[in-house]
């Protein structure tokens, strides 16, 4: 590997590989080292714009360092992220729990600096591998059927871009990772297209991930939420950038997330369904595919990850003091819970796009460049769901959870409070960049792809801001009783999915179970008796042919050895005789023989 | 802070009324921006479009939302319990 180039990904496998022999107190040093070496690796890459750590493999050129503007801005904040995840879970003693996450975020970093299918195929299928431990760690009764559940979708997802892969590789003859022909798109280009969907939780590939993160553990989910997502989005903008399909696609998701999330009784699939409705605008803008597209997904890919972590770990901290994620089951928490109420209600701002705090610097971007190019009724309706944004997670969270009415428990109030010292430095860390990104987004804006020529702060932008926020908030309160959150679950496409494994199962346990019986009874009556008669026969004539023949002879060598044995008496006086005649009888043949 | 966020319920129709006249500055400074320079016809010349746009947008989320769970989406908690085995995860620390 260049020396310039450092790649993050080995050194977060190597140090989770030496992790479990890191033990006292030494840990926790460690813990935050690493990741925090990794994010200094990237800083250092950041710097670079070319390709390095190229191999050949058989036929094919492995990209693993491919630096540029996209690879370089994704890599800074997911390594980012992990600093700030494993700081919030400090105190997990579980070194398997930071195991799973490092090599989750080695894999999200390989497949942003890898430029080529097969390393890219690689690290995509590390981190589905990786990310199933941050919700089997959570331990509880459904967490490993959940889990496989989570496999299962994303090895599906894997075969199906492996099979874009090979199709591309036979159609192309190379293996090469960049901008497909997205005008001009081939049965690969769409195989590849839908692998990559399926990890943004495009609908309706999505229900693994309302299904996974809310039931992940505590820190799992901060982790969940930043990486598998925003990966793909990246993959997206790198390979399927003017995708039209992904308009629609992405506004789609945009909408169905924000009803899902109003309907919601627990607070971290809430979130869950947030993260569908927020990557449909990344997803759309790809579609879109323009400079300040391209650069609006980028851009709020970024903040989305700082403000939807800030989120996770406000809403695991409430699981992790109460044990609790139903709103039915928790409320009017602020008394106990103060500071956690601070930095949830940040996060909710950011996500809401309020002026001065994250998102409102980067989702705009998006919609203004749907204007530009004249997809009024993509960017409308883009409008619509962030409104819904705010109506569910500027409105419906915070008032549901920590203010409303009380619904905990006795034991559940007691346990509530803030969290240890640790999480709290996470949210504070997450809460600040979240407040610096949105009020001086310069930094980020000189990160992205392209040049922006993007001013957020106009007069204009702010009023039709407050204008939104503002009277949507009038009406929560007016409707809010419609909102009330009811202990109920949502049906969504899994029930398809549910529906269909309920078939097959129907299907194995009635018409192939008994297919399988009959072909049993019909091979046992048919199949075996004539097996039996023919090795009744194949018996005879081993009995009667081949051992008649083999005894026959043992019986005539036997005979003849009768025979021969009253010459043999044992007496030295007859053996000479038996011999002497017999060389008598040879002798006097030759002589006989000679002579005529 | 708690002590804060008391204080306002205990106040809340002094708080309601400060909402109230926040909205109206925001409509008012809606009415004075400059919107020459907005993407489509009806932001130009709608007076504070975003505020219809925005009170519309939340009750039609709103009330779609309820609708479609009381039309079935939204279901009892052991809906696939019965046939998967499934039960909620224990109350954890």
């Amino acid at each position: 590997m260049t020396s310039s180039f450092i790649h993050p990904s080995l050194l977060l496998i190597a140090g989770a590989l030496v992790l479990p022999f890191v033990r006292g107190p030494l840990r926790r040093p460690y813990l935050f080292l690493v990741p925090l070496l990794a994010l200094g690796a990237v800083m250092l890459n950041t710097g670079l714009s070319d390709t390095f750590g190229v191999y050949r493999f058989m036929d094919w050129e492995l990209v693993f360092g491919r630096v540029d503007k996209l690879s370089s801005v994704f890599a800074c904040i997911m390594a980012l992220m992990a600093v700030i995840g494993t700081l919030y879970g400090l105190h997990v003693d579980k070194a398997g729990e930071h195991i799973a996450a490092w090599f989750y975020v080695a894999g999200s970093l390989g497949t942003i600096y890898c430029g080529d299918y097969l390393s890219l195929f690689f690290f995509w299928e590390m981190m589905a591998f990786a990310s199933v431990f941050l919700v089997w760690f959570r331990r509880g009764k459904k967490s490993l059927r959940i889990g496989y559940r989570y496999l299962l979708i994303h090895t599906i997802g894997g075969i199906i871009l492996l099979a874009g892969i090979m199709l591309r590789y036979q159609a192309v003859g190379n293996i090469s990772f960049d901008l497909m022909d997205v005008a001009h798109p081939e049965l690969y280009t769409w195989l590849i297209m839908i692998g990559f969907a399926l990890n943004a939780a495009v609908v309706p590939l999505h229900s693994w991930l309302p299904d996974a993160y809310s039931e992940a553990s505590f820190n799992g989910a901060v982790f969940m939420c930043a990486f598998t997502t925003k990966t793909a989005v990246y993959t997206l903008a790198r390979a399927c950038a003017g995708m039209e399909i992904l308009i629609v696609l992405g506004v789609a998701m945009a909408l169905y997330g924000v009803i899902y999330a109003v309907m919601e009784n627990d607070i971290r699939r809430l979130l869950a369904w947030s993260i569908v409705s927020q990557v449909g605008y990344m997803v759309a803008g790809v579609g879109i595919g323009t400079d300040l597209a391209i650069n609006g997904a980028t851009a709020h890919a970024v903040v989305h990850i700082l403000y939807k972590s800030l989120l996770f770990m406000g809403t695991g901290s409430v699981l992790y003091m109460t044990g609790k994620t139903k709103f039915t089951e928790l409320g009017g928490l602020y008394k106990k819970m103060p500071v956690t109420l601070f930095f949830t209600i940040i996060g909710c701002l950011s996500i809401s796009a309020a002026p001065y705090f994250a998102a409102y610097v980067s989702k705009s971007m998006i919609i203004t460049a749907g204007f530009e190019e004249h997809l009024y009724v993509t960017s409308w309706l883009l409008m619509f769901g962030a409104t819904g944004t705010f109506i569910y997670n500027g409105l419906k969270l915070p008032y549901f959870l920590f203010f409303g009415k009380n619904n905990c428990s006795d034991e559940t109030w007691e346990r509530a409070g803030d969290p240890p010292g640790n999480m709290m430095i996470a949210m504070a860390l997450g809460a600040t960049l979240c407040f610096l990104v949105g009020s001086a987004p310069s930094f980020l804006y000189s990160m992205l792809p392209y040049p922006v020529d993007y001013d957020p702060f106009t007069a204009y932008h702010l009023a039709e801001t407050l204008q939104i926020l503002g009277f949507a908030a009038l009406v929560f309160f007016l409707l809010k009783g419609l909102m009330t959150p009811v202990d109920k679950i949502c049906l969504d496409v899994d029930w398809l999915y549910r529906q269909l494994g309920r078939g097959f199962m129907w299907l194995s346990k009635n018409p192939i179970q008994w297919f399988d019986t009959a072909w049993g009874e019909a091979y046992r009556a048919v199949g075996l008796r004539s097996l039996m008669t023919l090795s009744k026969f194949w018996s005879w004539f081993d009995w009667h042919a081949i051992d008649g023949v083999v005894d026959g002879l043992a019986r005539s060598v036997r005979a003849l050895g009768g025979k021969v044995r009253v010459l043999q008496s044992g007496q030295i006086q007859y053996v000479l005789f038996y011999a002497t005649s017999l060389a008598a009888v040879v002798v006097i043949t030759f002589i006989l023989y000679q002579l005529y | 802070m708690t002590q804060f966020i008391e204080y306002l319920q205990t106040h809340l129709k002094i708080l309601v009324g400060v909402c109230y006249g926040i909205l109206v500055v925001v409509v008012g400074f809606a009415l004075v921006v400059d919107t020459s320079h907005a993407h489509s016809w009806v932001e130009q010349h709608i007076p504070a479009f975003w505020s219809i746009f925005g009170a519309i947008a939340a009750a039609v989320i709103i009330v779609v939302a309820r609708w479609l769970g009381r039309a079935g989406l939204q279901v009892r908690t052991d809906f696939y319990d019965c046939c998967t085995g499934d039960n909620s995860n224990e109350e954890e620390k």
